[in-house]
């Protein structure tokens, strides 16, 4: 078995844990919990290159930058960024993020999410910013409805893999 | 030309070094015309071999010359090859991993050398590393005393502890070790070999029976709070342990790896050292592997041994591995009914004691209530009671008092003085003796000491009697107003 450490960065409130708990569990909880410190979950996929299993370290998204600082990031293996489309602050806010991951020298594999895929009609970024995304690789998901976190976890499983078979 | 073959020969480089032939050209050889004085018979002279050697092989000459030097002088030599020293190494480094082996013993005989010529300088680079490793083994030895000290403390008052002290004394060991050797309770129940960068699980062992969660899982969050403690406090110390109820989880930390583990009770120090060297083993063969790990654990099988032989248990009562004189294991039953038989005579003999106070107890109770005896008192010395005070004569003898109470007439020394009850009875008794009274007299006294003699009686005894009651003690008055005279017989 191979094993990945993945972290979930994103602004606070965008859905990392509720994308977490959609993959890990299928289930989805409206209740919006605080996440403190870091929660750490674990799921195998199954992607053409083989067997994994992802450690998915859910981080604290109120200390974000501070957390990139800190020693959660070290030694991970790919990352997935989430943003809300209704809230264009967090595309920003996550846009951020990954040219401070990228700075600290973390070349590592991601996965750019724009998350609450069900709410399509509230979104608030626009379609021509949308498509500026492909080149981060971006996925629709819903971890509400569960539609794209499948896909959208292996697509970096298979990023990972591959990386390591490339090595 | 074949004349100029030899010289052409002799003028060759040595072998190994190999230098371009050099072409005239046309043009040069042009320039260098031959006078017709250099001709002999259409033959050179060997003055004009000579000047044509030396225009055809001038610059070869200056080029091995140059070669010479660099090759086969020592200061050449060394000029060349620093040039290149660095990149070379480098570059022989980072392709081949023998390189570094290779380079071991020359750095190991290197610091040898040096500790041994200039230790101070190694002392001084080694202090900032030595100091912080030493105060963690300071701590670490501290608060293993500290524990088992408390624990000692804790159970000295015990029957546990009890037992223990027989067991100090008959196997001629200190309490102290008894103790350490029983109090080393404890059963390492997870073994996690982590990852240190990722903290992704290389390796986990859990024994049979005990709770096994993901390794993963706890690898990863194990790490996270690690890190989380270490961001917190602002410090580059570890969280090498923490406590869960019964549960500590005990964590060594290496520059690539930690090896992580659960136990249940409390270990001993001999247990973080061996985790110590096992993580120093895996640092010292995997090293390779760790700097290379990406999310693969196969290669860090060859430890699964190691990790399972941490999976040690120690029970109460267990025999110590070290400890030849260690007692027969059925020893503490024979201990456990000794105590019963030692507990059961002392209260036998508390018991016989006890019996024995209460019946001299009552001795001396009967004493003190009998009439005519004063009863002041009573000691022991050398083994037998002493009584003082005051005996009438005509009172209780302590001698058969004793006999009644079922007590050795000999364990008592009556230091009784004799004196004369004025008790009613006593005086009574005495004027019976005194006067001696006839069958048909009888005598009374009364509570004023008032004697009263009725009945009928003969003169001369009523003669003797006015006589003799003057001598008894107790006696106020002696009235005869109850006697009638009986004259006596012809």
């Amino acid at each position: 078995m191979i094993y990945k450490k993945v972290c979930l960065l994103g602004a606070p409130g965008v859905g990392k844990t509720s994308l977490i708990q959609r993959f890990v569990s299928g289930l989805f909880d409206e209740r919006y919990l605080v996440t403190i410190g870091a929660k750490i979950d674990a799921r195998t996929v199954v992607t053409p290159s083989g067997e994994v299993q992802l450690m998915l370290w859910d981080l604290n998204g109120d200390e974000m930058f501070e957390r990139v600082q800190s020693s959660y990031l070290r030694g991970m293996h790919g990352y997935l960024l989430v943003f809300d489309p209704t809230r264009p602050d967090t595309l920003e806010f996550a846009l951020r993020l990954r040219e401070t991951v990228e700075a600290r020298g973390a070349s590592v594999p991601s996965v750019m999410i724009a998350n609450k895929a069900d709410l399509h009609v509230d979104w608030q970024v626009s379609a021509a910013q949308i498509t500026a995304l492909d080149v981060y690789g971006l996925t629709r998901a819903s971890a509400k409805t569960g539609a794209g976190v499948e896909a959208t976890f292996a697509t970096l499983a298979q990023l990972m893999l591959q990386g390591r078979r490339e090595e | 030309m074949n004349r100029a073959l030899p010289a052409r020969e002799s003028s060759q480089p040595p072998e190994g070094e190999r230098l371009e032939d050099k072409q005239l050209s046309s043009d040069q050889l042009e320039d260098k015309q031959l006078s017709s004085d250099q001709l002999e018979d259409g033959q050179l002279s060997p003055a004009g071999l000579d000047e044509l050697q030396a225009l055809l092989l001038s610059g070869e000459r200056e080029r091995i010359a140059q070669l010479e030097t660099l090759v086969l002088s020592e200061s050449g030599r060394t000029a060349a090859v620093s040039d290149v020293l660095l990149e070379a190494m480098l570059e022989r480094a980072g392709r081949d991993p023998q390189f570094a082996r290779s380079l071991r013993p020359l750095v190991e005989d290197a610091l040898r050398v040096s500790v041994k010529r200039t230790p101070l300088v190694l002392a001084e680079i080694l202090f900032p590393i030595l100091g912080p490793a030493i105060r963690r083994t300071v701590a670490h030895t501290l608060a293993a005393a500290s524990a088992s000290l408390s624990r000692a403390i804790d159970q000295t008052l015990t029957l546990e502890a009890l037992r223990w002290r027989l067991e100090a004394s008959r196997t001629g060991r200190s309490f102290g070790e008894i103790v350490l050797l029983k109090t080393l309770e404890y059963r390492v129940e997870q073994a996690y070999l982590i990852h240190r960068e990722t903290g992704l699980v290389l390796l986990h062992e859990g024994v049979v029976g005990s709770s096994t969660p993901d390794a993963g899982l706890v690898s990863a969050m194990l790490t996270a709070i690690r890190d989380f403690a270490q961001d917190s406090f602002q410090t580059s110390d570890n969280l090498d342990q923490f406590q869960l109820g019964e549960l500590a989880v005990h964590v060594e930390t290496g520059p690539l790896a930690v090896v992580a583990v659960v136990v249940r009770g409390s270990p001993p120090q001999e247990l973080r050292d061996r985790l110590a060297q096992l993580l120093e083993g895996v640092h010292q063969h995997s090293n390779d592997a760790l700097h290379e790990f990406d999310g693969d654990p196969q290669h860090f099988e060859i430890t699964r041994n190691e990790l399972t032989e941490l999976l040690v248990a120690a029970y109460r009562g267990a025999r110590a591995p070290k400890t030849p004189r260690v007692t027969h294991p059925r020893q503490p039953q024979r201990v456990a009914a000794l105590i019963a038989v030692i507990v059961v005579a002392i209260a036998g003999v508390l018991l016989l004691a006890q019996r024995e106070r209460a019946r001299w107890d009552g001795f001396f109770a009967a004493l003190r209530n009998a009439p005519g005896i004063a009863l002041t008192n009573v000691s022991q010395q050398n083994g037998r009671w002493v009584l003082e005070g005051l005996r009438d004569p005509l009172g209780v003898n302590p001698a058969a008092l004793l006999e009644q109470h079922g007590l050795p007439a000999a364990q008592v020394r009556s230091n009784l003085r004799p004196f004369a009850s004025l008790e009613s009875v006593f005086v009574l008794k005495r004027a019976m003796i005194a006067l001696e009274p006839p069958s048909t007299v009888r005598l009374q006294l009364s509570n004023d000491g008032v004697l009263l003699a009725s009945g009928s009686a003969s003169t001369t005894w009523l003669a003797n009697a006015q006589v003799r009651v003057t001598a008894i003690a107790g006696v106020a008055r002696f009235n005869l107003d109850g006697i009638k005279i009986i004259s006596a017989r012809p």
